[in-house]
């Protein structure tokens, strides 16, 4: 195992691979994607259906399925707590499970399934507590009570007794940030977190991870496919499509002059509440759907639906990631012409 | 301002859903999904039915097509009281207004091909009588949402989600209706597909003059789309304006929550401090009064007891506030 | 489907067994009631299963008995099937008074055990190919509308019979044009398993003495008679009993394969 340096960056994801046999064929979830992430830093995972966002994210965690159709490729290095650097998709069982919770947590869209229906919210935050560190059943309790008032969670006494469907969707997401954050781990995952949620409840728990995010210095992978979101809470973005990277670099930087076609014409097809002189006009669409990971299209995933498309090139070879400014990387073959 | 009356007059209705409990099925309350809730739509126009979970905003849509029957209150279509008509009228008016559902997997039976489900409306409503004489008619159905004659004899299974959206749009629109609810259509698609459907949506609007209730959660959709927005708690509208005035000034607290938490993918954008905190109370146990009081900053001891009337303040903008010098 | 190994096995049982039935008299060797003074040979050139105690071929007493079994299985299934699946559609559609008094009665007769009550009922009425055919269909009727039940209720909320409402479709049309090709497949599978269960039940009743009275071929009957003589000719039980478990689990295997 490698010791840290100090330009190592907290989480590093290094031509990630993954691939499903799936009954129709290999299904190429996610292909040579990488990117970095220092301590503090908020990045944005950005993509549609299909993009495999969130099979990096179960990959980072070690969750992705443990058969025969699975094939990893690459690695994704993290520095412990400890100091020293390890390589996720290369630990064993019991090094894993020593790091899910400690040192990277994750949550999900769907806080109902993630808590079990039939133990309280107060026992399943002290197992949270328990499974990594060594303290009595009394100090996990006053734990538990500590994270949930940190939350801004009004009668936390009355939260830990009482069961996942008793409480609201918002209740639950922030209890699951809750167990999350139980170990101060050095990296959240946050997939889809408020995608469920009511637009005011999404506006409060987006404050509280900020918050918190400010707190306790913890580096947050945000996937979402909701670009207001991106802009509100995220410093970094990568955007993913078909299982590839297609254009990364600081969030400011992509909103204003995005390179790759897709984050552009996604960019044009929402509805803005701050753009409405435009309103009445037609949405700029993007025409055709998301592909069949199945059945890519030979060359640029994203040509057959591009305005730029040239043929000739978009459809003979996948492009390159191309660095097109400093800390940015894109993926087309023609940026430098399209504006 | 409209000369002729309009299409659709709601006025006061109310749904409520009993709640039982135990072996006997015991009556311990009810949820108080839709209370007192009155507007208008006229020819032509797209109503927007803006709220988040718990609002009630499809328990009208479904209220309005009489998919569900109201506990009281009058529904008026076309000067029709839609509430005394007999099963064979009742039909007849199913062919003047039709809904689109929010889900594109489940509305369609999987045993149907597509030009089966669009022509169900018309051999149901005996415009035609069987699918083999509806070809050519869905064929032009098709063609009016943009897809190919070659879908005709697919299955709902081999389609991605925005098309079965537009095959569920088509569907609604064989019988040549009036009047459309829309709930939720473009929900639960990718961001790049839903700006074909409400693109699809307006295009419609406008060309076959399609009146519409635009029933959503999103409210920078609906303010590209809707003519007048309607914002609904718990059941109860808490103010309709014209889209632009609505999201740009709104005037009652609710609304301004709501529309300073939708976030904004502009970065420059200064963040907005969350307006609302705590969560939607019980729809089976409503706060007395305005409903909205329990969340409200502006909130006086006046809206526990009083429930703030839905009134005209300015021409064309309707709250139901006690207080007018707020948000 | 055709490549699942249960459908095709339990499909293959079935074919046989049917054709067993039909062609009865071309097959059998001899004719199932005729007597001969050969009592209880045991299996030989010209009686591969041997003889019972009144010299009767028990090999062509074997093939006729399929189609006593068949007639009271099939026929019992039928019943069921035809009282039952109405009944639970028209419980799970249309809900309300229809529903409530039917869910009792429904609880009643799944809690009691088939055989004993197609055992009392037989008794009263006395056994003939009519009475157990309606005896049985009328102990099986339940179970069938309680799982018909469940599934009507269970496409009735799905989306696109909201759809079909909504277009001004009549209860008749949803019905027919989507309640019942939905629940159509689960039907006939219950309608397979249900000849299996009629099936052994009859062999049952039968094995009691309360079957199909003699002289008839019938495969419950044989395995009595055959008990007394296990020790000169085993086939006397062992065949009927084995054709009878061969076909009751081809019909389970087949109906339980397609769900």
């Amino acid at each position: 195992m490698e010791q840290a340096t100090p330009s190592q960056p907290l989480l590093d994801v290094d031509a990630l691979t993954v691939h499903f046999r799936a009954r129709g064929g290999l299904v190429h979830a996610v292909n040579e994607v990488s990117f970095q992430l220092a301590q503090g830093e908020t990045l944005a995972l950005v993509g549609e259906s299909g993009s495999g966002k969130s099979t990096t994210g179960l990959a980072i965690m070690g969750l992705l399925p443990a058969d025969r159709g699975t094939m990893v490729r690459g690695a994704i290095r993290l520095t412990a707590k400890s100091g020293s650097v390890k390589d996720l998709l290369r630990l064993t069982q019991g090094e894993r499970r020593r790091v899910r919770g400690n040192d990277v947590a994750m949550i999900f869209q769907d806080p109902m399934s993630s808590l079990n229906p039939i133990y309280s919210i107060g026992s399943q935050i002290v197992e949270a507590v328990r499974q990594h560190r060594q303290v009595a059943a009394r100090s996990a309790v006053a734990e538990a009570l500590r994270l949930l008032a940190e939350l801004g969670i009004p009668n936390p006494d009355r939260i830990l007794a009482s069961y996942p469907h008793q409480l609201s969707g918002g209740m639950r997401q922030r209890v699951m940030i809750a167990i999350a954050l139980s170990c101060r781990p050095r990296v959240l995952i946050a997939d889809e977190p408020t995608t469920a949620l009511d637009v005011t409840i999404q506006a409060q728990i987006l404050a509280l991870l900020k918050r918190l995010q400010k707190e306790t210095a913890m580096a947050v992978v945000f996937i979402t496919h909701n670009l207001g979101v991106v802009a509100e809470v995220t410093d970094r973005i990568v955007v993913m499509y078909a299982g590839r990277v297609v254009e990364m670099g600081p969030v400011r930087e992509v909103f204003k002059s995005p390179r790759m076609p897709y984050t552009q014409a996604l960019l044009r097809s929402l509805p803005r509440l701050d753009d409405l002189q435009r309103a009445r006009e037609p949405l700029e669409a993007i025409p055709g759907n998301v592909p069949s990971p199945l059945a890519l299209p030979r060359g640029c995933s994203f040509h057959p639906r591009c305005r730029h498309r040239m043929g000739g090139i978009c459809d003979d070879h996948i492009p390159r990631l191309e660095a097109c400014a400093p800390d940015r990387l894109v993926r087309c073959a023609r940026w430098r012409e399209v504006a | 301002m409209p000369i002729s009356s309009p299409l659709l007059a709601v006025r006061d209705l109310r749904k409520l859903f009993a709640v039982r409990r135990g072996a006997f099925r015991q009556l311990v309350g009810h949820v108080h999904a839709v209370e007192g809730v009155s507007f208008t739509i006229d020819r032509k126009e797209v109503l927007g039915l803006a709220g988040e979970s718990g609002s009630g905003k499809s328990t009208v849509g479904r209220l309005l097509l009489r998919l569900i029957e109201p506990t009281s209150g009058e529904i008026n279509f076309d000067g029709i009281d839609l509430l005394r008509l007999n099963p064979a009228e009742l039909r007849r008016f199913r062919r003047r207004a039709q809904i689109v559902l929010q889900d594109p997997y489940g509305s369609f039976d999987p045993r149907m091909t597509v030009a089966q489900a669009i022509s169900e409306p018309l051999i149901v409503q005996k415009l035609v009588a069987s699918e083999r004489l509806a070809r050519d008619r869905v064929a032009g159905l098709l063609a009016l949402v943009a897809m190919g004659p070659e879908y005709m004899d697919r299955r709902p299974g081999e389609l991605s989600g925005g098309q079965r959206q537009r095959v569920g749009i088509a569907r609604a629109l064989s019988v040549a209706p009036e009047f459309i609810v829309a709930d939720e259509p473009a929900s639960a698609l990718d961001v790049s597909i839903q700006a074909q459907v409400i693109n699809l949506l307006a295009d419609l609007n406008r060309r076959l003059g399609l009146a519409m209730l635009f029933i959503s959660h999103d409210i920078a959709v609906m303010a590209h789309l809707c003519d007048r927005i309607a914002v609904m708690y718990l059941g109860r509208i808490m103010e309709i304006a014209p889209s632009y005035q609505l999201v740009s000034a709104p005037m009652h607290p609710y609304t301004a929550a709501l529309v300073s938490a939708v976030p904004n993918p502009d970065p420059e954008l200064q963040r907005k401090r969350p307006l609302l905190e705590g969560d939607v109370p019980s729809p089976v146990d409503p706060p007395s009064g305005c409903v909205f009081r329990t969340r409200c900053r502006f909130a006086i001891a006046a809206c526990a007891s009083t429930v703030p009337p839905l009134r005209e303040v300015a021409p064309g903008r309707l709250k139901a506030c006690l207080r007018d010098d707020v948000p | 489907m055709l490549t699942n190994w249960r459908f095709l096995a339990g499909a293959t049982i079935v074919t046989a067994v049917i054709t067993v039935a039909i062609a009865a008299p071309l097959l059998a060797p001899y004719e199932p009631n005729k007597s001969s003074i050969l009592l209880l040979q045991p299996p030989s050139a010209q009686h591969w299963l041997g003889t019972d105690e009144l010299g009767r071929d028990i090999l062509s007493r074997l093939i006729y008995g399929a189609r006593t079994s068949l007639v009271i299985g099939v026929g019992a299934a039928l019943v069921a099937v035809l009282i039952g699946a109405p009944i639970g559609l028209a419980a799970g559609y249309f809900r309300g008074r229809i529903d409530l008094m039917i869910v009792p009665v429904v609880d009643l007769f799944v809690a009691l055990p088939a055989l004993i009550l197609a055992l009392i009922i037989t008794v009263m009425v006395g056994p003939s190919y009519k009475n157990l055919i309606l005896v049985l269909g009328f102990v099986m009727w339940p179970a069938m509308a309680r799982l018909v039940r469940g599934q009507a209720l269970a496409v009735r909320e799905a989306t696109f019979i909201e759809a079909a409402v909504a277009a001004g479709g009549t209860s008749a049309w949803i019905i027919r044009r989507h309640i019942w090709p939905n629940i159509m497949g689960l039907v006939a599978a219950q309608f397979a398993i249900a000849v299996s269960l009629a099936t052994i039940t009859a062999a049952s009743l039968s094995f009691l003495g309360l079957g199909i009275p003699p002289p008839t071929a019938d495969w419950g009957g044989m395995v009595r008679s055959g008990f007394e003589f296990l020790a000169l000719n085993p086939a006397m039980s062992l065949a009927p009993g084995a054709a009878t478990a061969i076909t009751v689990m081809g019909f389970y295997l087949g109906g339980s394969a397609v769900e």
